[in-house]
């Protein structure tokens, strides 16, 4: 009896391996086919969720115009992994989304990236900030483009409860500062700041310290930090750090230091609408916008949120600091460059913004009316207004430190469990042994 | 009857404990499960042991997730895929390592315990650094992006541990059947057949589970090598990029885990009565 069954199993268990095998083999000759056409692009993309669907729609519309089919690929949180192995392995994709500058100059010094320099030809270039032009370049050439971007020094308030209490939105650090002090005079807490984000938690935090440096220092010493030209026991760098304790405190945000460590990032907005409000500010990137109606779907744009730019020190337009994926080629091919072209115009872009809230579209060309509602045209309009802009510092850095001991050193300080020259002194060693340049690399720093 | 008595009170302990341990180990489940069926806005604003203040009032739950995840994210799709990908994946393996694992036992030939050892050296290579490698050539094969370079992958990956584990619960076989057997004149093939596979049921059962279980929730093997194309994708890459650029569609994310619990759970419950013979594979050496 358990034989015959045991027979049974095995033959069962053949018939479906050979069944499946038929049935794949079928697929896998119909995408040689589709390659020998060459008319497919190989897409990997790190979007998901909404931002992914909103992605395939503005590839769906190249698809329609050209006829040149785009197999987009997500792969999530793997980008890293999955690129790493297709190109050491001789099987890139076509094209791929790089989440920051820092990944582009790896690929590209390691002789993997197609140069766009042809790009430069094209009628769409004029359209682009130089900014962004340069954040996509190594050593003279081009490498890569940004169709959009994210804006972060962003101050996100309820007008309803401004005008309520007299508040005035504050031009410079001072009247930021005055402006906090009259709230927690008139009862209120100032900020909602949530710093828990699973394994990445700690990073809202890094985007405050990178406005802070942009503002207090300057760009040029901000480059030197990002480079790290200048140790993490710099005194500017310290100062960034007690900057950021005025605001993430005991008192200053809602639920103290405790609810600032125990706080999801995309929840802690919501305070801005609750009733009373937990909280009247809250600093966070363009994206969050998705966040406010997720948790108060009824609220209308303008009217019950808005923005103004995170204040500069003196009363000049407020430095800019942003985020964007940056989008690269492996594999040169004409099709390719009608892609790359169709990302970075105008009608790629609008239909973008339209599609996927929180996202400003880079070419200056793309008119305030693209975007689906007031704030983030208001967004769009003080990103191209930027003259000094900069792109998110911890991104730039190397993983082992701007995606991990800065982030950890985020949540030392508010915990308060560490000294500050402790925590900067081991964020030095670990930058120290991360960075493979940067004038401050070695025992420069003065820690024991 | 006192005698019974006095057994149950020196059991209570035991079960208290066990009773514990079971609900610690199931708290997180269930709280997922709850949170599953709570409107997204009230999982933001409270914790999923709120909805205990009020258990009857049914307003607090929704099915909206479950609604969210089966229409239009692709699941049914990828669900397919893994079960192409899956079940070739473990039955393949497991069938070659059961023909293994009774050479590695009973048959003898010259640098049998060489060979041996080389397999089970395999164990401990992380599959991470055969990435690269296993892709190159896959390149030149063509076989990078189709199904058939998934399963070959998995099966390589599976292989060490399964002929392991096979080979002691073989082992442990008693010599006199063979030794009867072989006098008989049987050959090793009706041997295998015929004596050692109806023996060795619990084991091999016991080891599909383990690879099913292992393919089904792998994620990065089949990205890399099949990439992660709508078209060919598993319910793990659908599932993981339901949740957003931001993290910011987690609530979907409860409500696709229990529905890709749904097929382990089932495989799991058929053979369960011969997992727990099976769990003592190799734990004991003949």
């Amino acid at each position: 009896m358990l034989k015959r069954s045991l027979t049974l199993l095995l033959i069962t268990g053949f018939a479906l391996v050979a069944m499946f095998t038929l049935t794949s083999s079928n697929a896998a000759t119909a995408a040689t086919a589709m390659a020998a056409q060459g008319r497919t692009l190989d897409f990997v993309t790190s979007f998901a969720g909404q931002e992914l669907t909103a992605f395939q729609k503005v590839v769906d519309a190249f698809t329609q115009k050209t006829g040149i089919k785009v197999n987009v690929e997500p792969v999530s949180r793997n980008m890293a992994t999955v690129l790493g192995a297709r190109v050491a392995s001789g099987n890139p994709p076509d094209l791929a989304n790089l989440p920051n500058p820092g990944l582009l100059d790896t690929f590209a010094q390691a002789g993997n990236l197609v140069s766009l320099d042809w790009f430069k030809q094209t009628a769409v270039f004029k359209e682009q900030p130089k900014a962004f032009i340069d954040l996509g370049t190594l050593n003279g050439t081009l490498y890569g483009i940004f169709p959009v971007a994210s804006l972060k020094s962003l101050v996100w308030y309820d007008p309803k409860e401004f005008a309520k209490f007299g508040y005035t939105i504050p031009s410079t650090f001072g009247e930021l500062l005055q402006l906090q002090d009259q709230m927690v005079k008139d009862g209120n807490t100032p900020w909602c700041i949530g710093l828990e984000s699973g394994a990445a938690s700690g990073w809202p935090g890094t985007d405050w310290m990178e406005d802070f440096m942009l503002r207090s220092a300057g760009p040029k010493v901000y480059d030197q930090w990002v480079a790290h030209d200048i140790p993490w026991t710099d005194p500017r760098v310290r100062e960034v750090f007690q900057l950021f304790g005025l605001f993430a405190n005991d008192g200053m945000a809602f639920g103290g230091r405790k609810g600032i460590l125990s706080t999801n990032f995309g929840d802690s907005v919501a305070g801005l609408n609750t009733t009373p409000p937990e909280c009247m500010m809250h600093r966070q990137a363009t994206f969050i916008l998705s966040f406010i109606l997720k948790a108060h779907p009824k609220l209308v744009a303008g009217k019950d949120f808005n923005i103004f730019p995170f204040p500069s020190f003196n009363s000049g337009p407020a430095p800019l600091e942003g985020g964007g994926d940056v989008f690269v080629a492996f594999k040169d091919s004409p099709e390719m460059h009608q892609l790359i072209e169709y990302f970075a115009s105008v009608e790629a872009q609008e239909l973008w913004a339209k599609v996927n809230p929180g996202r400003l579209a880079v070419n200056k060309d793309v008119p305030a009316s693209a975007y689906p509602d007031p704030v983030t045209a208001k967004a769009a309009k003080i990103l191209s207004s930027a003259e000094v802009f900069r792109f998110d510092g911890s991104d730039l850095m190397p993983a082992a430190v701007g995606s991990g001991s800065f982030w950890s050193a985020v949540l030392d300080f508010v915990q308060g469990s560490k000294p500050l020259t402790t925590i900067l002194c081991n964020l030095e060693a670990s930058a120290d042994s991360a960075y493979k340049s940067g004038a401050a690399t070695g025992p420069v720093g003065n820690c024991k | 009857m006192i005698a019974k008595l006095l057994r149950t009170l020196e059991r209570g302990p035991l079960h208290l404990v066990i009773i514990l341990i079971g609900f610690l180990w199931l708290l997180p489940t269930v709280g997922l499960l709850i949170s599953s069926f709570r409107p997204e806005a009230n999982i933001i604003h409270s914790g999923w042991w709120t909805v205990f203040a009020h258990p009857f009032n049914l307003t607090q739950y929704t099915i909206e997730n479950y609604q969210k995840v089966l229409i239009n994210t692709g699941i049914w799709r990828s669900f397919l895929n893994s079960l192409k990908i899956t079940i070739p994946a473990t039955i393949i393996p497991v069938i070659l390592a059961s023909f293994a694992a009774y050479a590695f036992a009973w048959m003898k030939f010259r640098g049998r315990n060489l060979l041996f050892l080389l397999v089970v050296g395999l164990i401990v290579v992380p599959l991470q650094m055969t990435f690269i490698p296993v892709l190159q050539i896959y390149a030149k094969l063509h076989f990078s992006g189709t199904y058939w370079g998934l399963w070959l992958a998995h099966t390589g990956y599976g292989l060490p541990l399964l002929i392991y584990m096979l080979r002691n619960f073989m082992g442990g076989l008693p010599q006199e059947l063979f030794e009867s057997a072989f006098l008989d004149g049987a050959s090793h093939f009706a041997a295998f057949t015929r004596l050692v596979l109806p023996l060795s049921v619990p084991a091999i059962a016991a080891m599909t589970i383990f690879q099913f279980l292992w393919v089904w929730n792998d994620l990065i093997v089949a990205l890399i090598y099949v990439g992660g194309s709508p078209r060919v994708a598993p319910l793990t890459l659908t599932i993981s990029n339901l949740i957003g650029s931001y993290g910011e569609d987690w609530q979907l994310l409860t409500a696709a885990a229990f529905i890709s619990m749904i097929v382990p759970l089932i495989v799991f419950l058929s053979l369960q009565r011969y997992f727990v013979r099976g769990i003592l594979a190799g734990s004991i050496k003949g």
